[in-house]
């Protein structure tokens, strides 16, 4: 086992143990004192010294124990952008930067795709203005453009005979519908 | 269907005539739909769509305004958004 591994796990019990004392004593001085707090400056004292030397040491045993899969990334690391990003990432929130994979995901899901499609702008064709059913727009033509309609004759569902032909010289209206 | 017997009655005898040609349904609900609504403006039946592909016809309604010279003026697909797009086309067209 490693020098540090127990050193590291050597402080861990020492505050283990600290930290079961001083609630037992806790409880003590509540029972005795009716639930005033307790007065212990060297159980405190020897918390707090515990504490930090884990935190002095945690650097150390996370900079040693940090390899290529390791997910614990160096604070001043820069973020996981890729290279041929359009656009440069705004300036990092303040509230992230504590956790700079955190800062690095959300970059890359802000930042737009380079192999997204480009907007495409639809014009309407004649086509598809034609067979659109709800288009209200009427389709003009201009008199000397406009093209015969095509004639027909025959009997309508009243039983009377009709032919187109017979309302020229009259404006016509012919509605195309169906009953649903 | 009851706007479009409107203009029937608007017009009939007035300088313009109205035709309905029903397509792509059973010639009982066709007739059905004539009696309920009593519409009695000339209605030509198409089932086999004879009519609306020389006309171009995709969808229903589809208007098509014939002016006086037996030409397509004016086409509408769709219901147009209201009915005085209708009577003004007629309208112009009786002017012409």
């Amino acid at each position: 086992m490693p020098r540090r591994t127990a050193l590291i796990m050597a402080a861990a019990v020492v505050v283990a143990l600290c930290l079961t004392i001083s609630g037992c004593r806790l409880q003590t001085d509540d029972a005795a004192n009716g639930g005033a707090q307790p007065d212990s400056p060297n159980i405190e004292a020897t918390v707090a010294v515990a504490l930090r030397s884990l935190e002095e040491r945690k650097p150390e045993a996370t900079a040693e124990s940090a390899g290529p899969t390791s997910v614990a990334a160096q604070p001043d690391a820069p973020a996981a952008v890729p290279t041929n990003a359009p656009s440069p990432s705004p300036p990092p929130d303040p509230t992230q930067a504590s956790n700079p994979r955190l800062a690095a995901t959300t970059a890359a899901i802000l930042t737009p795709s380079p192999t997204a499609p480009p907007t495409v702008e639809i014009t309407p064709t004649a086509e598809m203005v034609r067979t659109t059913a709800e288009s209200p727009t009427p389709t003009p033509a201009g008199a000397d453009q406009r093209a015969p309609a095509p004639m027909f004759a025959g009997t309508f569902m009243d039983g009377n005979d009709y032919r187109l032909e017979d309302t020229v010289g009259t404006p016509t209206l012919l509605m195309f519908w169906a009953p649903w | 269907m009851p706007s479009v017997q409107g203009f029937h009655d608007e017009f009939d005898g007035a300088g313009a005539d109205i035709v309905g040609v029903a397509i792509s349904a059973p010639e009982p609900e066709v007739r059905a739909l004539i009696d309920k609504q009593n519409l009695s403006f000339p209605i030509a039946y198409d089932p086999a769509g004879q009519l609306s592909s020389v006309y171009g016809v995709s969808g229903v309604p589809f208007y098509i305004f014939i002016d006086k010279a037996g030409r397509i003026a004016h086409t509408i697909p769709g219901a147009p958004a209201d009915v005085t797009t209708i009577r003004d086309l007629i309208e112009g067209l009786q002017m012409e």
